[in-house]
């Protein structure tokens, strides 16, 4: 039989082959067989950048004197992904160090901004509560790092999407430190005027698309808002924040599936702090790396260090540009830890730093990750390199307490809502009538 | 007018909206998108639109929430209307997204962010044969308990085609169930739109309002002739939306009847017809209510059984009867 270059079976050679073998042919009118060559065999295995010791190159096996993770985790064993004092001087930290001096500062800012935005509240909740604040503020210092670092490759038309514990993320994207202070008291001039808090809001004028409340939920957000980028073909892209536990939510899972399946414009960002929610990622997972699920759909899947900014903006812009050159989604999970429990203020106190007498997590555990905290870190690279000085970056804190000091004042005196305008702005046309009453009025 | 089938209808409204919004999006399972009018004319949403736009590339991954979640999504980048079409046996699945995101998101954001979302849900009725897990009927009532979206429900194919178009241009999240009903009929070629909201009188009578949803609707049709012969004058009411319910055309025709069927094939407890009666029944004193239901019973594959436990036009007879004394 012959099959010719371009792989259709000739029919002719091959009813001669078996006439020859002695064969009776019956030859029905056909379109030929076509065998189209096979794919080119795939790649290999997704690029891991980052340390090797932070992620292990097989599948199956756990880490290096780990254990199976669901069977053997103990409290204290976030350090051993603990990184070092310094950023390595890596193909990372020299992208980084290219960046202009404005950049960089901004990204020193940032990462200070979300600093304060947490520590003030804290001491604000813990000495004088607000009465219209909901309590339960899921504090992330410690993770200033990854939005910042992702942050840094995106513009205002890129949408992001994140959980109702992604204050950080917001504030790294753009949105506005005094209406996002006026939310967090559900005050009018919030940019959802008071109606959702920062848990759930948008703020779409600078590409925020959601905040949410239900795990798992960032990824169709962020994955469904890159289909919109595809349709409008502008070269948008679009990021979801995780947290660990999110990977068990099918919502995050089949968003990375169908990302991948029709190359998205999409970024998803796994935050590993190790643990989700009260329980511990590890013991949620069959494996302690998240990175683990999606390496099989064959899309880039990276593991950095969360706390070094230099990592986390070197990985992103990897991301950033492939999916805006129309390659589809990465995943990126940044490991790193949280000072705070993950909701409210439990083991804190005011004017000090971290919640400590956790179940999940020993004090000398927590103090060893925050002498390794990213903003600390960052600092100790500029002025390493010659990048900034140290007069320059406390000038750059006392700036950023003042602006959120301001903001809370803003807050403050912003006016709340109107009570009966809870039945309003619930359809974009239409009115809801207030069934609470008798005879069901409606409240214009 | 040309006879156009449901699923026509249907799909012609939305690809005539995709024409004039580039950034209009369309997904469903199992199919491309594709009708045929019985005089010939032919759709084909994938190869109009292309697979940016029809994000179904022979069909779409067999995950009704990620159809809906990202269409969700979607349109709230880029506020544009995005439709999902899901297949029968799969109306709930993407219920936790409509009930969190979809459904609220206008509200969430304060106004600032539409979620202009049509999700086109199967309320499909029951066959002989097809068992409880692909006889679904009533989701209905489950979706309308949902604060934010708007619902309808549309029994002629005109009101299919006419919704669709509303719904698409409401600019909100609406949830329209487009299978059960009337099969085929006459619709003008040109778009038009049937408003949201108001509901309409099939037949005028004066004994009896009979209020239903489809599938029932096909059995209160079979059953208006055999009242007529035996002197009933049925008031066959269509509301046709669901929520916003048009609570003023119920009433009059309630206040004038003093009689209120109603009929649904959901089941029993909490279906959409007890909402219905509520309306009623608060508005007009000195009336008569009932509702004959499915029961609260799976929907079991024997044809008989199904049959048997169907409100069918023989029963709506008799329950009218019944009700008028």
């Amino acid at each position: 039989m012959k099959v010719s270059e371009r792989g259709v079976l000739d029919r002719r050679s091959f009813v001669k082959g078996m006439l020859a073998a002695g064969a009776t042919v019956t030859v029905a009118a056909c379109a030929p067989i076509v065998t189209t060559p096979g794919p080119a065999a795939p790649a290999g295995p997704p690029t891991i950048a980052g340390p090797a010791w932070i992620h292990p190159k097989s599948l199956v096996r756990a880490a290096p004197g780990y254990g199976g993770a669901h069977l053997t985790w103990k409290v204290g064993d976030t350090l051993k992904w603990l990184p070092p004092e310094k950023f390595p001087a890596d193909e990372a930290a020299d992208a980084l160090a290219k960046l202009p001096k404005t950049k960089l500062s901004e990204m020193y800012s940032k990462m200070l901004r979300i600093r304060f935005w947490f520590t003030v509240w804290k001491d604000i909740t813990l000495t004088k509560p607000e009465p219209t604040m909901y309590r339960g503020l899921f504090g992330r210092c410690g993770q200033e790092a990854i939005p910042v670092g992702v942050s840094a490759n995106l513009t205002n038309a890129d949408y992001v999407a994140t959980t109702h514990a992604g204050d950080h993320d917001l504030l790294a994207k753009g949105v506005d430190l005094k209406a996002f202070a006026a939310e967090a008291l559900y005050r009018t001039t919030g940019p959802a005027h008071g109606y959702g808090g920062v848990m759930h809001m948008s703020d779409l004028k600078v590409g925020i698309l959601a905040s949410e409340g239900i795990v798992g939920h960032s990824g169709p957000m962020a994955a469904g808002a890159a289909w919109a980028a595809k349709v409008k073909g502008t070269g948008q892209v679009s990021v979801a924040y995780t947290g660990d536990g999110a990977m068990q939510s099918r919502h995050l899972f089949n968003s990375i599936r169908s990302a991948a399946n029709y190359k998205l414009p999409a970024l998803f960002v796994l935050e590993q702090n190790f643990f989700s929610s009260g329980g511990v990622a590890g013991m949620l997972s069959p494996s302690p790396y998240m990175a683990d699920y999606t390496t099989g759909l064959g899309i880039p899947t990276v593991v950095v260090d969360g706390n070094n900014v230099a990592q986390v903006y070197a990985a992103a812009k990897d991301a950033v540009d492939r999916a805006r050159g129309g390659d589809g989604p990465t995943f990126l999970e940044c490991l790193t830890q949280r000072w705070y429990d993950h909701s409210g203020w439990s083991g804190a106190k005011a004017g000090t730093d971290g919640a400590f007498s956790m179940p999940y997590r020993t004090d000398e555990e927590l103090k060893t990750w925050m002498s390794r905290e990213p903003i600390l870190r960052y600092g100790i690279f500029l002025v390493d390199r010659g990048l900034s000085t140290q007069s320059e970056l406390d000038a750059l804190k006392a700036t950023a307490k003042k602006e959120m000091d301001d903001a809370v004042d803003f807050a403050r005196s912003s006016p709340e809502p109107k009570a009966e305008d809870g039945v309003k702005k619930v359809y974009p046309t239409g009115v809801v009538p207030a069934t609470q009453f008798y005879g069901h009025p409606v409240v214009e | 007018m040309p006879v156009t089938s449901r699923a026509f209808a249907m799909l012609q409204a939305i690809q005539y909206e995709m024409q004039r919004n580039p950034l209009m999006v369309y997904t469903r399972q199992n199919s491309i998108g594709t009708a045929t009018r019985a005089d010939g004319k032919s759709i084909n949403m994938l190869t109009e639109f292309g697979l940016n736009r029809v994000l179904a590339r022979g069909g779409q991954a067999i995950d009704e929430d990620w159809m809906a979640n990202s269409s969700i999504a979607c349109a709230i980048a880029s506020q544009a209307p995005a439709i999902v079409t899901l297949p029968g046996m799969t109306t709930l699945y993407p219920i936790e997204f409509v009930f969190n995101t979809m459904a609220a998101w206008n509200h969430i954001s304060g106004g600032e962010a539409r979620c202009p979302v049509v999700l086109n849900l199967s309320d499909g009725g029951r066959s002989s044969g097809s068992g409880q897990q692909h006889s679904h009927v009533g989701e209905i009532s489950m979706y309308a308990n949902i604060a934010g979206v708007k619902v309808v429900a549309p029994h002629k194919v005109y009101d299919v085609k006419g919704l669709m178009h509303a719904a698409i241009r409401d600019g909100g999240p609406v949830i329209i169930f487009t299978s059960g009903g009337e099969a085929s009929a006459d619709v003008p070629d040109e778009p038009f739109v049937v408003p949201i909201g108001k509901a309409q009188i099939l037949q005028e009578g004066t004994d009896i309002t009979i209020a239903s949803l489809p599938p029932a609707t096909l059995e209160v049709e079979k059953a208006l002739p055999e009242l007529a012969k035996a002197g009933i004058k049925a008031e066959f009411f269509d509301p046709r939306t669901v929520k916003p319910f048009d609570e003023e055309a119920l009433i009059k025709s309630v206040t004038k009847t003093k009689r209120l069927l109603v009929v649904s094939h959901g089941h029993y407890t909490n279906d959409f017809s007890s909402h219905i009666i509520a309306v009623a029944a608060q508005a007009v004193s000195g009336a008569k209510f009932y509702k004959i239901t499915f029961p609260d019973a799976p929907s079991p594959g024997s044809g008989p059984m199904v049959k048997w436990m169907t409100p069918d036009a023989p029963k709506i007879i008799e329950a009218a009867k019944k009700l008028i004394g």
